[in-house]
């Protein structure tokens, strides 16, 4: 933070800068309390245009001849580091509603508490293990005794609830899909128009000329030439290269003007809705 | 020969992966104990981990560190506007949350006017492909261009399909929308057909965890 | 043939269907020798030769290998990230990570870790992990200009200017091409914000769900290959002439996709067969 003189923490005088910055936030959050309700909206669409209005700044404003940006452009990484510190902060929204939420049922004993105390244990391993593994990822946590070969550290606990716990469950989780998927293949699917033959007739030849199967199907005709044209793995890229492309591309296009359009009615508090439009 | 092969199915982040897998597995024949048991696991490791990293990579790395190590005492004042999140929880001080996911949402907008402009007009450019060609035509060239007319009838009919600034009550207009439809359903085959590759590769990978790296059923086949 | 054969056909348990299909899966493995040949994909072949043309040049500028995936696509996102980091490692291209979800930095580095022991490459001198970001569209402005000044640190909490790695890398001007791993949709923020600025080279490295997105960007010339799931890694272990687990999946992919289509033909042949059925048996008896 280039333009605050910074003091080594050494110095009586950090401490000292430390509280009374820290005094005046408060004591900013307070006065904007204190303000009057009317003034809370323009407040919020101030704060919301400044926000954008140093990025649309230094796109619009011209890059002086030899540089390589404008007066703006040298603040870019100061704002990205304020705006990934400030951001982390929000983590402990969710946590506190999950937290919460299991924690009450644990506590009250309500039905399924004893899986909202496993989570809350598993919560507090994950989060200890990962700060010790960070901090003394060596440090002994179960001696080396008779039936161990070999101490337990803290890494090696951290170790066993990452790749052992964490990792593989995640992607159980989403292994689950490829099960759903067969029996929605087999129930649903249903060929009942044009529309849904194209898009069959589509799916099966984008799928086998993803795979080994669909290059093996049709090996037997030649890689160059016009029969080329009917290997799986051509058609397979011709679908997608020349007919999904361009409807991708349009879909992106009405996307695109979409989302500039909502982006400029969020920046300038023109959005309307249940959020915006919340008693003050 | 066991005692080894033995130690290597009760290693401890192997095994704890494995009865996961196998008890997340179990719900696709019937919702049950044990996987309700191991997802709350995984939403508990999951949650703590978020939180773990969030210091260990984040904030201690870009605020604390210059905070406290580099004497850099500014910092101290992300504390009162990251404290401005939590007034979501509080009817008093919601108005403060919404001031700072308004500067979210503000920053997020602002870079829209760039990206629209570097990710959108080379693909407005790139649409304008060439139609016709002298003769005389070789194959190859014939071939490209057949390609382009095909490119542009597809661009241009679902587009008009997307196009709800006015009515489409003209022939021309409703028959050039239904093709469009047509096309589109091309286009979500080839996503159709894509999003099963994804779905089970995921499954796969786990099979062989399972098979390979826990049960290491290679080792007695061959 | 009446009507309840056809609806049998439709009717099969789910259940007999997930072990059928847990059975298909495993008999690859169980029968290593059930391998087809892989044909290389020109997505997969303009990705492998644009990482080829960047070796190269002496000395190769850095790839940065941006993670957006968790274990979560590991089954994909994993292999194709292996088969990424060998060949850079085998042309000797230093690279740096950086992650836009907190798992990845640790599943990216278990990945590093394995294969540059195997390849004599160094942390800190040949790759390094820049870790998590939070308020990813502005770091990606902020790496733009001042890689330095935007991330700080590696993902230990190191100044980057510590590492020989990052001696000459001051910003996107000195990164050779960004290889996009993810499973979502932030393809669009680093063509936006980052890569137009100075042309850099953009290698889309999605799970396959997420491929058919990128085909636009590709005819534009926005990017320079698609490393499309867990085919794009076959492919490229193919086109290095290794055979890990990118090709080990393929051959269980192909039976699962056979499988499918069959189980959609038979569904379809029972659906039809019992509407005909019905058909029939109603001007029967309007008949009588």
């Amino acid at each position: 933070m280039g333009i605050f003189h910074s003091i080594p923490h050494t110095n009586w005088h950090f401490y000292l800068a430390l509280a009374l910055t820290l005094v005046a936030g408060i004591a900013m959050l307070v006065i904007l309390q204190l303000l009057p309700s009317q003034w809370r909206r323009p407040m919020i669409a101030l704060v919301t245009f400044l926000g954008g209005l140093y990025y649309f700044a230094e796109f619009f404003i011209p890059v002086p001849h030899g540089h390589e940006g404008n007066f703006l452009s040298k603040y870019m990484d100061s704002v990205a580091n304020i705006a990934s510190v400030i951001g982390s902060f929000s983590i402990g929204l969710g946590i506190i509603s999950l937290i919460g939420v299991h924690f009450r049922t644990a506590l009250r004993q309500r039905e399924g508490w004893g899986f909202s105390t496993v989570l809350l244990g598993a919560f507090a391993a994950m989060t200890a293990f990962t700060l010790l593994n960070e901090y003394a990822p060596h440090r002994t946590v179960v001696p080396r005794t008779g039936a161990l070969h070999s101490p337990i550290t803290n890494g090696d606990i951290y170790g066993v609830l990452f790749n052992g716990g964490l990792a593989s469950l995640d992607s159980a989780m989403f292994a689950l899909i490829g099960f759903f998927i067969i029996s929605a293949s087999y129930r649903a699917f249903r060929i009942r128009s044009v529309e849904a033959s194209m898009l069959m007739v589509s799916a099966v030849i984008v799928m086998l000329g993803q795979v080994t199967l669909g290059s093996w199907l049709t090996g037997w005709l030649p890689r160059t030439g016009a029969a080329s044209a009917f290997r799986f793995e051509n058609m397979s890229e011709y679908i997608l290269v020349h007919l999904n492309s361009p409807a991708q591309r349009a879909v992106t296009f009405g996307l695109a003007l979409g989302a500039l359009a909502t982006s400029l009615r969020l920046w300038l508090s023109l959005e309307r809705g249940l959020y915006f439009d919340q008693e003050q | 020969m066991m005692a080894p092969y033995l130690h290597h199915l009760l290693m401890p982040k192997l095994l704890l992966g494995a009865v996961g897998t196998i008890a997340i597995f179990s719900l696709v024949f019937r919702e049950n104990k044990l996987y309700r048991l191991f997802e709350h696991l995984f939403l508990g490791l999951a949650t703590g981990y978020g939180l773990a990293t969030t210091w260990t990579q984040v904030l201690r790395t870009k605020w604390w560190d210059p905070m406290v190590v580099q004497g850099e005492w500014i910092w101290i004042l992300v504390i009162p506007l990251g404290l401005m999140f939590y007034g979501v929880y509080t009817k008093k001080y919601a108005w403060m949350s919404r001031m700072i996911f308004g500067l979210y949402f503000g920053l997020a907008a602002g870079t829209v006017f760039q990206a629209f402009a570097s990710e959108y007009v080379p693909q407005i450019r790139a649409s304008f492909k060439p139609l016709f060609s002298a003769p005389p035509i070789s194959h190859h060239q014939f071939g490209v261009l057949a390609n382009n007319w095909i490119f542009l009838i597809i661009l241009m009919c679902v587009l008009i399909y997307f196009l709800f600034a006015f009515e489409q009550n003209s022939p021309v207009v409703k028959r050039t929308a239904a093709a469009g439809r047509v096309m589109l359903m091309i286009a979500f085959g080839a996503i159709f057909g894509s999003t099963i590759m994804t779905r089970e590769a995921l499954l796969i990978d786990r099979v062989r965890f399972l098979l390979l790296d826990w049960l290491q059923i290679n080792h007695f086949l061959h | 043939m009446n009507d309840t054969v056809w609806n049998k056909l439709q009717s099969i348990d789910p259940r007999v269907l997930y072990v059928v299909l847990l059975v298909i899966i495993a008999a690859p493995m169980l029968f290593p020798g059930m391998t087809l040949p892989i044909v290389p994909g020109q997505q997969s072949k303009d990705a492998f030769a644009t990482i080829q043309k960047l070796g190269a040049q002496k000395p190769a500028k850095l790839v940065l290998l941006d993670g957006v995936w968790s274990a979560s696509t590991r089954g994909e996102s994993a292999w194709q990230t292996q088969a990424i980091m060998l060949q850079l490692m085998r042309l000797r291209i230093p690279f740096a990570i950086m992650s836009a979800d907190p798992q990845n930095p640790q599943l990216m580095e278990n990945l590093a870790d394995a294969l540059a022991r195997k390849n004599n490459y160094v942390y800190g001198r040949d790759y390094i992990n820049f870790g998590y970001q939070v308020a990813y569209t502005q770091t990606l402005k902020g790496i733009v200009r001042d890689i330095k000044g935007t991330l700080k640190t590696d993902w230990t909490g190191k100044p980057l200017a510590g590492f020989a790695i990052m001696a000459n890398v001051n910003s996107i001007k000195d990164v050779g091409a960004i290889a996009e791993i993810t499973p979502s949709s932030t393809l669009d923020s680093w063509l936006g914000l980052v890569t137009q600025i100075y042309h850099t080279p953009l290698i889309y490295v999605p799970t396959a769900v997420m491929a058919p997105e990128g085909y636009p960007f590709r005819d534009s010339g926005q990017i320079a290959g698609i490393v499309i799931g867990v085919k794009g890694a076959g492919d490229y272990e193919s086109l290095m002439g290794v055979k890990l687990e990118g090709t080990q999946v393929s051959t269980a992919l192909s039976l699962v996709y056979a499988l499918i289509i069959f189980l959609v033909i038979l569904g379809n042949i029972g659906y039809h067969g019992s509407r005909l059925a019905a058909k029939n048996a109603s001007n029967r008896e309007k008949a009588i």
